[in-house]
């Protein structure tokens, strides 16, 4: 891949990739620092990318890897924990938003992927590198516990 | 569940809206990139000295007079070995020329151990270990008040062992453009970047995007994520610091219709320093001369020593001072200084103006042409090829350049790479720079040239060095 192919593509993913990271971190400006980041990583390892044609996935990869990153960073600095599975009542009372970031990782991972970045399950398996079932099973179990009734678009 | 539903669509009609600074994102994580990339290959070719470092740890291994000579020094073996790239600073060193510094700091897991610094009026050279870590950006030297020491200097880093391995012992040369600029005591903070980064976790938040974000937000590296400081408090014992020997010469040579007079040589245990004038009747100031040396016996001396090839001053752009290897503990007899080219600049030189609208130029020396101009964010990007007959990193432009308006500007980014002929449209080597216009948003813009023209000498142009 070439460097004005990466940048063709990586533009044409931003705003996709922009949603990705604000449903991750909420706060606008820190999606766009996430974004800037996943292209930045990307810009030093796109010519190792051995399959071009999981170019999205693999930024998309790079992305929540950010997001999940900065998550941490907050975590230890704001001490804000994960609501587990079995936490449906806290869950219930806390805005979408906020529900959202408090879902267990796994969880989380999947539903953003899925309803805000837009990826299908085929797209999801493989940008968090787990099985097609896995995202399903995740998938119910996240739409369950934030009380949302979603149907795939 | 409707109320939940109802949220879910405002948080993703919020999100189908994003922020305009999202618009140069792309090109800002390209920038970041080529600035990392550009510092990756500058320290490439100062990576290639393994093979004289070879040589010098067999040196050290098998003559027991010069293991002797170094003998006085703590762990000098190591210390031999990291400044092995150099001539100069190993005869340093083998003559004791050296101070111990002895100091230690970790950070975040990584550990520098600032050991000895040899130094002269016009140089420091700082040799260190680091674990853990690599050089990131050139140190600062702070006062005993914590304010900047306002000496021009430069820096390079050089691994001196023969893995190219961070765990090996690394030189920070410091070079100063003049000797009262030398401190005795100050803080020297050292940047390195932890080598543990892993490529897709973990990593530093981010710095901050802010609206109107321009180049200077971050265009000191010294801000980036993951940047460790080490600040170092350093007293130099100045009674060992050497004095120069001096050898006055006083010739005047002519180069190309212009006149400039060789007037001294000044030997430094770690540098030979060349001065030039020049005639004030010039056309043209000199702004880079290439030369070697020969003594009475033929043998040649080539070697450039230090980052500091040469400086110029206030009162002129003209680069008159030239560094060289140290002759300081063996000077040669019967100098010759050869000179094989020069780059001129023409006092009279029209600024370059280029239309950023269709591209055109105007002003340009022979062989040079403006290749690209892009629009990048709220900048304009710059390309410009030109003769690979010129040194490496050479810049075709000052760091100048003005708008229409007459409003004065600089660079903050640029890079250079060269162009091998195989790769190049037209069959040639070329250097191929880049130049960002930050904030830029003007029609035109006036850049100044760094030289107008060049002179191979087939063959070189001798000046004896003895005093006339």
């Amino acid at each position: 891949m070439t460097e004005q192919e990466y940048i063709r593509r990586a533009e044409s993913l931003k705003e996709q990739l922009y949603r990705t990271a604000a449903a991750y971190l909420g706060s606008p400006s820190d999606a766009v620092d996430a974004v800037d980041e996943a292209f930045y990583k990307g810009f030093l390892a796109y010519h190792k990318l051995r399959q071009p044609e999981f170019f999205d996935t693999w930024l998309t990869r790079i992305l929540i890897n950010v997001c999940n990153s900065e998550l941490r960073r907050r975590k230890r600095e704001l001490a804000v924990a994960e609501l587990p599975e079995t936490a449906r009542e806290e869950l219930d009372a806390l805005p979408l938003k906020e529900a959202l970031r408090r879902l267990p990782k796994d969880l989380r991972d999947v539903i953003i992927l899925r309803y805000f970045t837009g990826l299908t399950l085929e797209e999801t398996a493989q940008a968090l590198d787990i099985p097609r079932g896995t995202v399903s099973t995740r998938q119910k179990k996240a739409l369950s516990l934030l009380r949302l009734e979603l149907t795939d678009e | 569940m409707e109320s939940r539903t109802v949220e879910f669509q405002a948080m993703r009609n919020e999100l189908a809206s994003p922020p305009k600074q999202l618009e140069d994102s792309v090109q800002r994580a390209r920038r970041r990139a080529r600035r990392t990339r550009l510092l990756r290959r500058f320290s490439a070719p100062l990576g290639t000295v393994a093979s004289v470092a070879a040589c010098f740890v067999l040196m050290v291994n098998l003559f027991p007079t010069f293991a002797l000579a170094c003998s006085n020094v703590p762990v000098i073996r190591e210390l031999a070995a990291a400044v092995a790239f150099s001539p100069s600073l190993s005869a340093a060193v083998a003559h004791d020329y050296v101070q111990y510094i002895g100091q230690s700091q970790t950070v975040e897991g990584v550990k520098v151990d600032l050991g000895y610094a040899i130094v002269d009026q016009h140089q420091m050279v700082f040799v260190y270990a680091i674990d853990g870590g690599r050089f990131y950006t050139s140190p600062e030297l702070l006062d005993e008040n914590g304010d900047h020491i306002a000496a021009a200097y430069s820096t390079s880093t050089v691994k001196g062992d023969m893995s190219g391995q961070s765990n090996g012992m690394e030189s920070m040369i410091l070079s100063f453009s003049a000797p009262n600029d030398l401190p005795e005591r100050f803080t020297i903070n050292m940047y390195f970047l932890a080598e543990q980064q892993p490529e897709t976790s973990a990593m530093p938040a981010p710095p901050k995007a802010s609206s109107g974000e321009s180049i200077e937000d971050w265009s000191d590296p010294r801000n980036d994520p993951g940047v460790l400081c080490f600040p170092f408090d350093v007293t130099l014992d100045m009674d060992r610091i050497a004095q120069p020997i001096t050898v006055p010469v006083n010739r005047w040579v002519e180069l190309d219709g212009q006149r400039i007079q060789v007037e001294r040589l000044e030997y430094m245990p770690t540098r030979t320093i060349l001065y030039l004038n020049e005639d004030q009747a010039n056309t043209a100031w000199l702004k880079s001369l290439k030369f070697w040396f020969e003594d009475q016996s033929g043998r040649r001396y080539e070697e450039k020593d230090g980052s500091l090839v040469s400086s110029s001053t206030q009162e002129s752009p003209s680069q008159l001072t030239y560094y060289f290897q140290s002759f300081y503990y063996d000077p040669p007899e019967g100098l010759t200084l050869c000179i094989d080219k020069a780059e001129w600049l023409d006092k009279d030189a029209p600024h370059v103006v280029v239309d950023l609208t269709s591209g055109e130029s105007t002003g340009l020396p022979a062989g040079v042409e403006l290749v690209d101009v892009y629009p990048v964010g709220t900048g304009v990007e710059l390309t410009i090829l030109s003769p690979a007959m010129r040194e490496h990193f050479a810049q075709s432009l000052s760091h100048t350049y003005w708008d229409p308006e007459g409003g004065e500007h600089e660079w903050h980014q640029m890079s250079t790479i060269r162009v091998d002929a195989e790769d190049s449209d037209s069959g040639e080597a070329k250097h191929k720079e880049v130049f960002y216009l930050d904030n830029y948003t003007w029609d035109t813009v006036e850049l100044e040239l760094s030289y107008t023209s060049v002179s191979e000498y087939a063959e070189p142009v001798r000046v004896p060095l003895a005093e006339e």
